[in-house]
């Protein structure tokens, strides 16, 4: 999964705020989405909670697979809750992983637009290919996958437009460090495509109703 | 469900999804093979140019599997989620 590993100090303050300034207003957009429903869909609010509970646990979790890895569970929360549910929870762990220390209080609009960028792609891909693809584990494994990738495409470019503080390296030299970093994390986004289209196909099994859009 | 029981787009998709694995996993292998077994934050400090700093990891956790941030700030958030996540259920079920 794609998260900017680097500790508060690293942007200057004019770009900690326009990404926590976009950060909030896809908050605003999703809250007002959500305020502006008839009727609020108490079991997708349960279901949300699951999956922040869950992305939480997983993400704080360093996997040793090349020499350590995390897994963030965005596409699967993209595919279970929508994008506006999704916006709101990778916000929500994204605060609480900055409280436990792990990433910094400044990162966290970046890595909030890093981690929507993931979910919103996983979501679109997911009901895009619902008549073209109707294998959910594929269709689940296929949107994971670019979602990731979209989610390493947002980091790089969060990172190279604002610039690091404080060392000497070009351009050039940050975009090919943070290309093997998108790629290593395209290997990871296999193994999360591979739990997440096990999970999906799973609760399309039990509980077909609780996949967005797979409502009958 | 009609559609889920066609053979043709499901193998479609499962080839499209295998052919795509394949690319992914091709691509980071090559990568780790210039960067060798080293953890995220050492990559990531690598690839900017900027010195590793504590990540506060909750020491050499449990086969090889470790814990990014303070594991007691980590135990009591999660506890607390779990904890609204049962009241969500009980309240409004899934």
């Amino acid at each position: 999964m794609a998260h900017i590993h680097l500790e508060d100090g690293s942007f200057t303050l004019l770009w900690v705020i326009v990404w926590w300034v976009l950060a909030l207003v896809v908050t605003g957009a999703a809250i007002f989405l959500l305020r502006s429903a008839k009727k609020a869909d108490s079991r997708r609010i349960t279901l949300a909670a699951f999956c922040t509970a869950a992305a939480f646990a997983v993400f704080q979790v360093s996997i040793p697979v090349a020499g350590g890895v995390h897994i963030s569970l965005t596409p699967l929360i993209g595919i279970l809750t929508g994008p506006v549910y999704g916006a709101l929870i990778v916000l929500i762990i994204n605060i609480l992983s900055a409280a436990i220390g792990h990433g910094g209080w400044g990162m966290i609009g970046a890595n909030m637009l890093v981690n929507v960028s993931e979910v919103f792609v996983a979501y679109a891909v997911w009901r895009v290919l619902r008549t073209t693809v109707p294998d959910l584990f594929s269709r689940a494994g296929i949107a994971t996958l670019a979602g990731l990738l979209c989610g390493s495409i947002v980091m790089i470019v969060i990172i190279l437009v604002s610039g690091v503080q404080g060392v000497t390296q070009t351009s050039g030299q940050v975009l090919a460090g943070l290309s093997i970093i998108a790629a290593i994390n395209m290997g990871v986004a296999v193994i999360e495509a591979l739990m997440t289209g096990l999970v999906v196909s799973y609760i399309g099994k039990l509980r077909p109703d609780l996949l967005v859009g797979e409502r009958k | 469900m009609s559609d889920c029981t066609r053979a043709g787009p499901e193998g479609r998709g499962r080839l499209v999804f295998a052919c795509l694995i394949l690319v992914a996993g091709t691509v980071a292998l090559l990568a780790y093979a210039v960067t060798g077994p080293v953890g995220i934050e050492e990559r990531f400090a690598s690839a900017t140019g900027t010195g590793t700093h504590d990540t506060g990891e909750g020491g050499n956790g449990v086969a090889g599997f470790t814990l990014e941030g303070q594991p007691v700030h980590y135990v009591a958030f999660l506890l607390l989620l779990i904890i609204g996540c049962f009241a969500l259920y009980r309240k409004y079920a899934l």
